[in-house]
Order: structure tokens, then C-alpha cells, then sequence
């Protein structure tokens, strides 16, 4: 499906000269901790982080979440991307229990979901605490379509402009804050994550920065002590080996920083599932998948029946994600089960490449 | 743009945040019953520095007294000025406290526990009535009594710290204390009165209700604000407006730089100086219309004064386009 921007990197499989053993099937589930003991569970280290739902009408844009979070993929959306006030998605209903299930409410499960929690929290309900499993508190500014730090008027309009999309601050874009406004600094902005802990008791609360000047970001946006990180690399200019450099560099200033164990999500761009494989094992603990998820968008657009009594199209977007995503989610399945958790990199990967054994640590191979 | 001078230094909001550091021998003897103790920055309001009586007295507003002094100041506040006579009027019985329905302390229950109680307090038949609930035992807790979602009139006996009554609605909050950043942020419907001071960021992201400061706030007041009003009785910080979308900010005091937000359409409404105004947003008078729509706010909120001695902050563009709309109405040419 996509291109394979780590295909220098090879995963390494056990040597043929050990003694013969069934090979353990890893799981790749994962738990995680908040600093009250509580726990959140994610069966897949996938999740998509920033998905255009402005571009879809929001009916669509809910069934299309929820079908991807059906998955297993953590799906990030506020409830006013993707259903109005009054009519909220299937992503933040309760999957329907069977009859012979207990219906305690206690027991009601929900799709996984991250909650993007921005500084002007611009369309932000209380309601989106709700059982949501991932609180990205977003420190740095994002770019629109257009490249500006700003929400375009029709993004503001779908936030705050209630059913009817009404225009908001005199139609123009509207620019993205860079901090929240009642944090003070980065020290008191732990004070801030305890906050969201108590708000969201089901979720983890993540900080999410960008990649460049890492060392600073880093050491600040742990300062926090956040209970994950999330790092953006999505930027094409990106090339594959600094990926690589940058998730292993990323991984080692986690480590300095007395944050080893916690988990690192990575928003790569554009990866194949071979390459969020090799990403896990250079240390992240999950991967973003948007550059998979958006030619289901682009499908839908192209799709869209004109007539609103034309319901084809909507019915088969369950049918449509899974057929699309499967093989890719059961690819990265099946490639992490054969990684040890604990394993070093050298041991999980290798390269004929000096300079990318080099940059990232792997195993420098002899051809 | 026109200019305007910087207040003078005595102008410039307290520093209730700063005003005193932590003691730790006496924060341990009260367990923090929000937040754990080692969640506390040295940046977030202290617990010990929160009481009034514990700020500098040049820091304090002349009217703010200690909360044990309420009853006998409240008959000797000056009824000229904006007052606490709106602040205080239900609440002058401090010391008897006849009508309490409920009691609870933030000592002896968790938040989590705190917030059921009060959601479990019964409401009436008379929908005008509404059950009081007494708060005691406050003491600088952090991310206290979120997201509360119930039609009852809390009294809160002392200083919360960052974050308090965040996303709630409906509920009527008066607070005998400072409050720290963060009050009020998301906030849909309801009020909440703070005697004392609140620290940055007071209103964050405020969708409704009305917020009611009658010390002084910190920077980035109202910012990213999307409906309701916020009055602050004495002065604000810089930044004011930031990032706010609509609702009504309404300044007693000075303000300190960058105030109002030229890209939105809450009314900014200032009574003393701001030290520089964001690019963009101009100072102009008020319209009879807004006049009386101020007053009517000020009444609401307990504020004693005149409308007529505010001047109103506004982005350039959208006066342009109101003068352009009242030409039609009032045309130039006569």
C-alpha cells in the first residue's frame, strides 16, 4: 500500500546456528499506567492522529471513526468532528452488549479513542472525557491544509457554529494557540495533566510535540510527566533514515530522562506496515496510521452519492475499512509477534548500511 | 490606534501566586484530598499563600477581607463604589449560616467523593429554590469540584488552587477565598463568584455562565473564551482576550498588555487603562444599546457603577463594519 521508507532496516529473525524451539508468539497488546494505578488496555499499537473529518460530511465522518476504531485502532475525534450535540457518533456510544451479557454499566465497553485536547480547546465538550482512552494534550501549533497555524472557517464553523455551521469570528481563519492559556509554565503544567487525570479517569494522559530540536522539547514536555509521549514526524521532508535517527534518539532522551518503560507514539507520515514493525522495534510503542486511513477519506469523497435517500455507500463503509486495513493491521500483528519485547535494537534489526547503523543502532550486516 | 498609557505600577494586578511560599511542616498536617501532594509545582497556587489574610495588604483590593471578618464589614463598604454588597448580600450571615441544606468537607471526603455528594443533594419541587451546600475545609486543593452538573448553590469557605469548578454547569458558586489558574475553564452555564483573586488563565475556554472575580486575575483572562460573561472587579494581566470567540469580558480595573483579540467577536468592556492593545482592536465608546446592556451586567454580577464609565474594546474591522451598517440608519449626510 505504501512506499517502505525503512527498507535499509531489516527485521533480524533468531539465529539458524540455536537450539531448535517453538518461536513464542508475542502479544501486541499493551497496558498502560497512570501514576493512580488505574491502568488503560490497547489491543493494537496502531492509531490514526489527525484525521481530516472537516473534509466529510460529519455523518459520514462518525460511521468511517467508528469502523476504523472497530478495528482496534485508536481513532482521535472530538465529538463535534464528527456528530452534532445532540446526536453523538457510534465511536462514543457503548458497543452494544449481547442480550445474554450483563448490561451494568461498569462493564460497558467502548472503541478505543484519543481525545485531542488543543490549547484554545476550540469545540471541546466536557462530554469528550468520556470514556475516551488517550488525552493528547497538544503543546505545539499545527499547520492546516493551507500551512498556516490557524483553523480554517470551515473547521471553526463545524466546532462552534452549532447544527445550523454557523460562521465564527467574522468568517476568517483563526489562529492556533501554541499553550494552553491557563498554564503557566511546564512545571505547573503537571498540575494541568493531574487535572485531566481526575476529568478522564479511563484514559491516559499523553503530552504530543514535534520532532524538531528534541532534546529541548523533550526534556520540557516531561517536565510534566506526562504518562506518554507522542512525537510528530510527519513532515515529508522527513527521510527515512532520519525517521529511524529520530524515534532511536527520541527513545534514548526518554531514557535520560527517567521515562524508560513509558510509551512513545510516533506520527511518521507515510509507512508501510513493515515499517511500523521496524519503528516499534527501534522503540516506539505505537505507530500513527493516517497515511493509510486517508485514501479511505478520498475514497468516500469520490463515492458520496449525491442524493442524501442514497444510503449504499454509508451502509458499506464498515465492509470498505475492514477490507481496506485488515491485511496491513494483520501484517503489523503478525511482524511484532516475532519481536521480543525487551530485545536491544541490534537484536531486532539489522543493515548493510554503515550510515544507518549509524544513525539508528542496528546491526551493521556483511553482504 | 490610539494610544494609551501604561498604568502605573500600582495598577498592575496582585501576585497572590507569588505572595507567599509553600511551608511544608504545616501543608503535611492537611491531607490534599484532589490531588496528590507531590503533584503540586512550585509554580501552582501554595496552599499556605492562599488565605486573604496571608496576602501583603497593598496587594489586596480595600474591600477584601478575611472571610472571618465578612459580618462585620459588610454593613461599612462603601455603597458608591462597585462594592461586595452584591457579593455579600446573601451572605452576610456567614457566622449562623441558617439556611444550610447540606455540609461537607473537602478534608474528610475525596474529590471524587465530593462531587457525588453534591450531585446526590435532592432538588426541590420550586425550581426557584435552590438547595445550599456548605464547603469547608478549603485549602488550595488543585482540580477541585469538576465538572458538576446540578442546580444547587455552593458556598466554599476558604482558597482553592488550580483548576477549580472546571466544566461545570448549572450550579451557583460563591467562593470566600482566592482561586488559582485555570478558574472556570469550559464552563457552560451557572456562576461562580470568587471574593478573593484568581491566578492566569481565569474563564479558559468558558462556553457559558457567568464568572465573577472581585479581586484582581492574571494574564490570558477569558482567553479562548466562547460565550458567557466574566467580570473582573479589580485589575487583569496582560493578554486578556486571547484567542476568545465570543462572550463579554468586563474590566473593573486596568489591564496590563495586548488586550482584546482582533479576530472575535466577544465585547471587551474596560473601566480604567489598558497598558497596550492588541494589533487589530481600538478602544471606542459605548452606544446607548450597550450601556444599558452593561448595566444590566454589572447588576447581575453585583458590581455597583455606571455604565457610562467604561469604554469598550473592539476590533477595527468589526467597528468599521457597525459604523458602515449605522450610516443606513443614521446616515452621515445630514
Amino acid at each position: 500500500m505504501n512506499s517502505d521508507r525503512l527498507a535499509s532496516l531489516h527485521l533480524l529473525p533468531p539465529h539458524s546456528a540455536s537450539v531448535w524451539a517453538t518461536s513464542p508468539m508475542y502479544p501486541v497488546a499493551q497496558t498502560i499506567s497512570r501514576p493512580d494505578g488505574n491502568s488503560v488496555r490497547l489491543e493494537l499499537p496502531l492509531f490514526w492522529y489527525e484525521p481530516p473529518w472537516i473534509q466529510l460530511p460529519r455523518e459520514v465522518a462518525g460511521r468511517l471513526a467508528a469502523s476504523v476504531a472497530n478495528l482496534d485502532v485508536v481513532v482521535s475525534a472530538l465529538r463535534r468532528d464528527i456528530a452534532i450535540d445532540e446526536e453523538p457518533s457510534e465511536l462514543f456510544a457503548a458497543i452494544p452488549a449481547d442480550e445474554s451479557a450483563a448490561t451494568d454499566a461498569a462493564q460497558r465497553q467502548f472503541l478505543p479513542r484519543m481525545t485531542p485536547y488543543r490549547a484554545e480547546r476550540y469545540g471541546f465538550m466536557p462530554a469528550d472525557f468520556d470514556e475516551t482512552r488517550i488525552i493528547d494534550v497538544r503543546l505545539a501549533a499545527t499547520r492546516d491544509d493551507s500551512g498556516r497555524f490557524a483553523y480554517s472557517p470551515d473547521q471553526m464553523s463545524r466546532w462552534e457554529g452549532g447544527a445550523e455551521g454557523t460562521t465564527i469570528g467574522g468568517g476568517g481563519h483563526v489562529a492556533t494557540g501554541s499553550f494552553p492559556t491557563d498554564v503557566v509554565s511546564l512545571n505547573q503544567a503537571r498540575t494541568k495533566l493531574d487535572q485531566l487525570r481526575l476529568l478522564a479517569p479511563s484514559a491516559a494522559v499523553f503530552v504530543s510535540i514535534d520532532c524538531y530540536r528534541l532534546e529541548e522539547e523533550i526534556a520540557a514536555a516531561l517536565v510534566s510527566r506526562p504518562d506518554g509521549l507522542i512525537v510528530r514526524m510527519n513532515q515529508p521532508e522527513i527521510e527515512g533514515i532520519q525517521l529511524a535517527a529520530l524515534v532511536t534518539k527520541t527513545r534514548r532522551l526518554m531514557d535520560e530522562h527517567e521515562f524508560a518503560g513509558k510509551p512513545l507514539w510516533i506520527v511518521p507520515g507515510e509507512v508501510s506496515a513493515r515499517d511500523v514493525a521496524k519503528l516499534i522495534a527501534l522503540g516506539a510503542s505505537a505507530v500513527a496510521i493516517d497515511a493509510w486511513c486517508l485514501p479511505l477519506v478520498r475514497f468516500l469523497l469520490e463515492s458520496m452519492p449525491t442524493s442524501r435517500y442514497d444510503r449504499t455507500a454509508f451502509n458499506q463503509i464498515p465492509a470498505v475499512t475492514s477490507q481496506h486495513l485488515w491485511d496491513d493491521i494483520d501484517r503489523v500483528i503478525g511482524l511484532l509477534s516475532a519481536i521480543m519485547p525487551h530485545g536491544s535494537t541490534p537484536q531486532r534489526l539489522g543493515t548493510y548500511h554503515s550510515r544507518w547503523a549509524k544513525a539508528c543502532g542496528a546491526s551493521l550486516l556483511v553482504p | 490606534m490610539p494610544h494609551v498609557p501604561k498604568p502605573p505600577q500600582s495598577a498592575k494586578p496582585p501576585t497572590p501566586l507569588r505572595s507567599a511560599p509553600a511551608e511544608s511542616g504545616s501543608r503535611e498536617t492537611l491531607p490534599n484530598k484532589t490531588l496528590p501532594a507531590d503533584a503540586q509545582s512550585a509554580e501552582s497556587l501554595p496552599a499556605d499563600a492562599l488565605p486573604v489574610d496571608a496576602l501583603p495588604v497593598d496587594a489586596l483590593p480595600v474591600d477584601a477581607l478575611p472571610v472571618g471578618a465578612l459580618s462585620d464589614a459588610a454593613p461599612q463598604l462603601d455603597s458608591t463604589h462597585d462594592t461586595m454588597v452584591g457579593f455579600d448580600q446573601e451572605s452576610v450571615d456567614s457566622t449562623n449560616l441558617p439556611d444550610i441544606d447540606h455540609e461537607f468537607s473537602m478534608q474528610e471526603l475525596f474529590d471524587a467523593e465530593l462531587r457525588e455528594a453534591i450531585r446526590s443533594v435532592p432538588l426541590p419541587g420550586d425550581e426557584e429554590k435552590l438547595p445550599r451546600v456548605e464547603i469547608l475545609g478549603a485549602d488550595g486543593q488543585h482540580a477541585a469540584l469538576m465538572r458538576i452538573d446540578h442546580p444547587v448553590k455552593l458556598r466554599v469557605r476558604g482558597s482553592l488552587g488550580d483548576y477549580a469548578f472546571a466544566y461545570n454547569s448549572q450550579t451557583v458558586i460563591k467562593v470566600f477565598g482566592n482561586v488559582g489558574h485555570g478558574v472556570a475553564e469550559g464552563m457552560s452555564s451557572g456562576s461562580i463568584r470568587v471574593r478573593g483573586h484568581a491566578g492566569h488563565g481565569a474563564g479558559t475556554a468558558m462556553t457559558g455562565g457567568t464568572l465573577g472575580i472581585y479581586g484582581s486575575a492574571g494574564d490570558r483572562t477569558g482567553g479562548a473564551m466562547r460565550g458567557g460573561g466574566l467580570f473582573v472587579r479589580g485589575d487583569v494581566g496582560n493578554d486578556v482576550g486571547l484567542g476568545a470567540l465570543a462572550g463579554t469580558i468586563v474590566i473593573g480595573g486596568d489591564a496590563g498588555n495586548n488586550l482584546g483579540n482582533p479576530l472575535s467577536n466577544v465585547a471587551v468592556f474596560i473601566r480604567g487603562k489598558a497598558a497596550s492593545l492588541t494589533p487589530g482592536v481600538t478602544e471606542a465608546p459605548l452606544r446607548k444599546k450597550q450601556e444599558v446592556q452593561l448595566g444590566l451586567l454589572l447588576i447581575s454580577a453585583g458590581i455597583r457603577g455606571d455604565a457610562t464609565d467604561f469604554r469598550r474594546i473592539v476590533p477595527i474591522a468589526k467597528l468599521a463594519a457597525e459604523n458602515a451598517a449605522r450610516g443606513e440608519v443614521v446616515p452621515n449626510w445630514r
